[in-house]
C-alpha cells in the first residue's frame, strides 16, 4: 500500500515527534530525583573529586615554583591593594557602627541567620549549553534537594540532585534556573533567568519601574528557595520598547562561575508551603 | 571483557569531560569527546554491541548534567543513526571523510541541544558567544576528530585480536 521510502519518512517524523514530546515532558517535571541518577553521581563523583584535586595540586605546584618571577610583581600590586583595603575597611567599620546603632534604635531583628556548609566543586557540566556543578557534600552532610548554594559574592544556584556524599547544583546562569529578585535601590521585582552567555536576564520587570545600569539585583526570598537579600548581580543593560508592558534588563552575576572552586550550602533555607498541604 | 573495556573507556571520557576539560584552558571550548566515540561505534561496531553502550553513556551524561534527562541519550542515538546512514553511501575507512564526519557530529549535537532549548523557550536567541563556542568546537573537531576516531578504532582492533587469541 505504501512505498518503503514513505514508511521510513513517516517513521522518522514519528520518532522525532515522540523524542521531542518525551524530552519536553521530562523538562517540565522540574528535575525529578530518580534513584538511578544518584547512583551515577555516587560512582562518578569520587573520581571527579580525585582528578580535580590532582589537577589543582599540579596547578599549585606550577604556580608556586615556576612562576616566582611574576610573584614579585604580584606582591607590589597586592601591597597597593592592601593599603586601599585598609582605607575601605576603616570606612566600613564606621558604617557598621552606625548601622548597629540604628538597628538597636529601631529594634530590628537580626535577619541573617542561615547555617552554611562549605563544599568544594569537584565537577562541571559536560555540556557548554547547560550549567551545573557537582559538589563534595551530600545527604550525609544534611543537604537536601532544593537547598540554595551561595558564595560571598552572591547566589550560585540550587541543589537539584543529591547522593550520600555528592550533590548536583543547577547554576543561576542555566536557562532552566529562575530566581525571584528585586532591584536593591527601587525594589522593582522580576525573575532572574539564565542565559547561554553566562549572563542573566531580569524578566517580567514592569516598564514603569526605574532601573539603571549599575543597580544591584538581590534575591527577594519570595520563591521559597533563596533567602531574602542575597546579592545576584549588577544591571548591565536596560531596554524599554515602545510596546509591551515589560522592559528588557540584562544582569551580570557577581559570581565568577568559571572560577568557582568552593561554595556554601544554606542548610536552613526559608520554608514556604504556599498553602500546599 | 568487552564490556569492561567499554566501561573503562566511557568512564575515562566522562571524567575528562567533567573535570579535565573544564579546568585546563586549552580544552575550555573543546567539543564533546563522546562524539567521536559514538561515531566510531556507528562506523565500525555491530548494532547489538553499540546500542547498549550508547544508552549507558547517554544515561551517565544525563545524570551528571543539568540538561533535561534524556537529552544526551537522544543526541547520541541520533548521531548513531546518522553515521550508520552515512556509512551506507560513503567508505567509512576513508581518512579524508573522518574530519567532516566528526564536524557533522558536533553540529548535530549542538543543533539538538540548542534546538531543544529553543523549542522550550520562546525568548531563546542564538547569541554571539554561543556562535563562538560552536566555531571553536568545529575547529577542534576538524583538527583532532580524525585522530580520536583512529585511536579508538585502533584500540578496537587490538582488543578484537586479543579476544580472538584468548578464545583460541
Amino acid at each position: 500500500m505504501f512505498s518503503k521510502k514513505t514508511l521510513i519518512a513517516v517513521g522518522l517524523v514519528a520518532l522525532i515527534a515522540a523524542n521531542i514530546i518525551a524530552l519536553s515532558v521530562n523538562n517540565k517535571r522540574n528535575f525529578p530525583s530518580n534513584g538511578t541518577g544518584r547512583i551515577v553521581i555516587f560512582f562518578v563523583a569520587p573520581f571527579q573529586d580525585l582528578f580535580t584535586r590532582s589537577i589543582r595540586f599540579a596547578g599549585d605546584v606550577w604556580n608556586h615554583y615556576f612562576f616566582l618571577a611574576s610573584a614579585a610583581k604580584e606582591n607590589d600590586r597586592l601591597k597597593k591593594a592592601l593599603t586601599h583595603a585598609f582605607e575601605q575597611n576603616n570606612k566600613y567599620k564606621e558604617i557598621e557602627l552606625a548601622n548597629s546603632r540604628l538597628r538597636n534604635l529601631l529594634n530590628f531583628k537580626e535577619t541573617v541567620s542561615q547555617t552554611l556548609l562549605a563544599a568544594e566543586v569537584v565537577g562541571k557540566d559536560p555540556s557548554s549549553w547547560f550549567k551545573s556543578i557537582i559538589i563534595d557534600r551530600g545527604t550525609d552532610d544534611g543537604i537536601k534537594k532544593g537547598f540554595p548554594v551561595v558564595v560571598s559574592e552572591g547566589i550560585v544556584g540550587q541543589v537539584i540532585d543529591v547522593s550520600s556524599n555528592y550533590s548536583k547544583v543547577l547554576l543561576i546562569i542555566d536557562k532552566n534556573s529562575a530566581v525571584d529578585a528585586l532591584v536593591q535601590r527601587t525594589r522593582a521585582r522580576g525573575i532572574i533567568k539564565g542565559d547561554l552567555a553566562d549572563r542573566c536576564h531580569f524578566k517580567y520587570v514592569l516598564r514603569k519601574n526605574d532601573i539603571k545600569v549599575g543597580d544591584t539585583v538581590i534575591s527577594s526570598g519570595l520563591d521559597g528557595v533563596y533567602p531574602k537579600g542575597f546579592r545576584i548581580g549588577q544591571v548591565s543593560g536596560v531596554a524599554r520598547f515602545n510596546s509591551g508592558i515589560f522592559q528588557e534588563v540584562s544582569v551580570i552575576p557577581y559570581v565568577d562561575f568559571e572560577k568557582l572552586e568552593e561554595v556554601l550550602v544554606v542548610l536552613n533555607p526559608p520554608k514556604h508551603d504556599f498553602g500546599i498541604k | 571483557m568487552l564490556f569492561l573495556f567499554y566501561f573503562i573507556l566511557c568512564f575515562s571520557l566522562v571524567i575528562f569531560q567533567t573535570t579535565v576539560s573544564s579546568m585546563l584552558p586549552p580544552f575550555n571550548k573543546f567539543y564533546n569527546l563522546q562524539i567521536p566515540f559514538v561515531l566510531c561505534l556507528g562506523l565500525f561496531r555491530p548494532l547489538n554491541e553499540a546500542v547498549p553502550v550508547i544508552f549507558f553513556l547517554g544515561f551517565v551524561m544525563d545524570s551528571l548534567s543539568g540538561a533535561p534527562f534524556g537529552l544526551y541519550i537522544t543526541t547520541y542515538l541520533w548521531l548513531f543513526i546518522s553515521v550508520r546512514w552515512i556509512a551506507i553511501y560513503f567508505d567509512s575507512n576513508s581518512i579524508l571523510l573522518l574530519p567532516f564526519v566528526v564536524v557533522g557530529g558536533v553540529l548535530i549535537e549542538n543543533f539538538i541541544f540548542l534546538g531543544f532549548t529553543g523549542i522550550l523557550d520562546p525568548d531563546f536567541r542564538f547569541l554571539a558567544p554561543a556562535g563562538k563556542t560552536v566555531s571553536w568546537q568545529i575547529l577542534w573537531a576538524l583538527g583532532t576528530g580524525t585522530f580520536f576516531i583512529l585511536f579508538i578504532n585502533n584500540l578496537y582492533k587490538r582488543l578484537d585480536k586479543w579476544l580472538k587469541k584468548l578464545l583460541v
